[in-house]
């Protein structure tokens, strides 16, 4: 964009539902976490 | 109206940076300073008095032309609420007992007391995962938890082996994993488990005095001793690989950059550290701890930035955003995939929801004998973002997926209802984690 206001990332919001990534409560914490830190494991 | 921008965006202000976070689409912009200082001056007044310089204005207008995601979204869940359910991830509760008495456990609000078989016997754990197996998804999920799931390591271990032979036939991938305080590793069960590629999630809340006040053994004392050194032991045999130290921290520990210290100190550097989960307690959580949990995240959110400078940086799960490898919508709509993909088994086969729901009759699911009452899990398969009001205008929902539903139903008795105190916390952990992903 311009001078004061810069676009990092707009997430593409795709279709997907393959469920090759790991379901949330099998990670670390085994309660509820933010789900960008379970990337597309698809695309790795 | 400027006013009308922040009905769609979000202002984050954290580690020296100002971001703009679109509400419904999830875009994160970085805000130059000058500008970044005069949006935040405005905050608590909700930019009814915001006056800008021509130029910072107009691109700031420029955001409301940003494209909205919310019917993408609406779409994929409504073809979410009629999917057909298959099981991916099981956790397999294979011992209702333990060898603590940790006082924050939320085991002892549902299954602890009234269960009378204690261990999942072999068959009920071959047959859980031939159920597993038969579901049509090419990467599926086993997860060994408790209670101490090494309580019945000849369970977990042939449990292993029977599923490693499965992989061979179905030509499916199978993840593991074992939730374990470690008191029970020995190194013939690390050479397995390390053996076998089981991910370990292993139980520590910092130093001694820390992990030592609420983490007891049943004879009332402090299990520090008992866990620790077999947690190292472990976390060495694998290279320091593949594995996660999961800490809780509560009323009483809340510096809990203490612990992320510690863990560091002891090169125990793949961590995570979760609110503690309980109501009305000395230990529970509360607004009033907001300020001290917000601090906290600051000075490990800049200590991460300051390992990473020196070359050294850590893991906290939480802040480990990946904004460009994003994952698919349905993932970010309903997250875990409770009581449809993820769901819990106890020692007698009994199906539920997932582990913090497991003892909850009115959740029961049926059990891996005579299969799932696919009407009682209708209502899992509505759990989306969207059909929680309090999700609709947040600025979370896109990176959060509405937060975890076995929390919501105890604090709030709803299902769809996430507690206020959860989103907040949940909210201050996420603007640190976003901070510190753009450069």
């Amino acid at each position: 964009m311009g001078k004061y206001i810069k676009l990092i990332v707009n997430p593409q919001l795709k279709n997907g539902g393959c469920m090759t990534c790991q379901s949330s409560c099998q990670t670390a914490c085994k309660t509820s976490a933010t789900v960008s830190n379970q990337p597309c494991e698809r695309e790795k | 109206m400027l006013k009308e921008i922040f009905e769609y965006y979000h202002l984050i202000n954290r580690l020296e940076k100002f971001l703009l976070i679109n509400k419904n689409s999830g875009a994160v912009y970085k805000i130059d300073p000058k500008l970044g200082e005069i949006l935040a001056s405005n905050l608590n007044n909700n930019y009814s008095n915001l006056f800008l310089p021509q130029e910072m204005e107009l691109e700031l207008r420029e955001l409301l032309g940003e494209k909205s995601n919310l019917e993408i979204l609406k779409e994929s869940a409504k073809k979410l609420e009629k999917r057909t359910a298959h099981p991916k991830a099981f956790c397999l509760n294979v011992a209702h007992s333990c060898n603590l008495s940790c006082l924050y456990c939320f085991a002892e609000k549902g299954y602890r007391e009234e269960d009378n078989q204690k261990l999942m016997s072999e068959k009920t754990a071959r047959r859980a995962i031939d159920f597993l197996f038969a579901a049509p998804y090419p990467v599926i999920e086993l997860d060994f938890f408790g209670g101490e799931p090494l309580l019945n390591w000849k369970a977990v271990k042939n449990s292993i082996i029977y599923a490693g032979e499965k992989t061979r036939f179905s030509g499916k991938k199978i993840k593991l994993a074992l939730t374990t305080n470690g008191i029970l590793l020995t190194q013939d069960i690390c050479r397995f488990l390390n053996q076998y590629e089981v991910n370990l999630t292993l139980s520590l809340d910092g130093p001694k005095e820390v992990h030592n006040d609420l983490r007891i053994l049943n004879n009332g004392k402090g299990s520090f001793d008992s866990s620790f050194y077999k947690i190292k032991q472990a976390v060495f045999s694998r290279n320091y690989q593949n594995y996660y130290i999961r800490g809780t921290y509560t009323k009483k520990t809340l510096n809990f950059s203490k612990a992320a210290n510690f863990f560091i100190e002891e090169n125990l550097e793949n961590f995570s550290l979760e609110p503690v989960i309980s109501k009305d307690t000395p230990w529970s959580l509360d607004f009033e701890d907001l300020p001290i949990i917000e601090q906290e995240y600051e000075i490990l959110a800049n200590l991460l930035v300051k390992r990473k400078k020196e070359g050294k940086p850590f893991s906290f799960y939480h802040f480990n955003l990946n904004l460009y490898n994003s994952p698919c919508i349905e993932k970010r709509l309903q997250s875990c995939g409770v009581g449809v993909e993820y769901l819990a088994i106890t020692p007698q086969g009994e199906i539920y929801p997932c582990h913090q729901l497991t003892g909850y009759k009115e959740f029961k699911l049926g059990d891996i004998f005579q299969g799932i009452d696919i009407e009682k899990q209708e209502i899992f398969k509505k759990i989306h973002f969207l059909n929680s009001k309090d999700c609709l205008t947040c600025w979370a929902k896109i990176y959060c997926a509405g937060g975890c539903i076995a929390n919501n139903y105890y604090f709030s008795s709803s299902l769809f209802k996430p507690p206020e105190l959860f989103c907040a916390l949940l909210k201050i952990r996420l603007e640190y984690a976003l901070a510190l992903s753009v450069e």
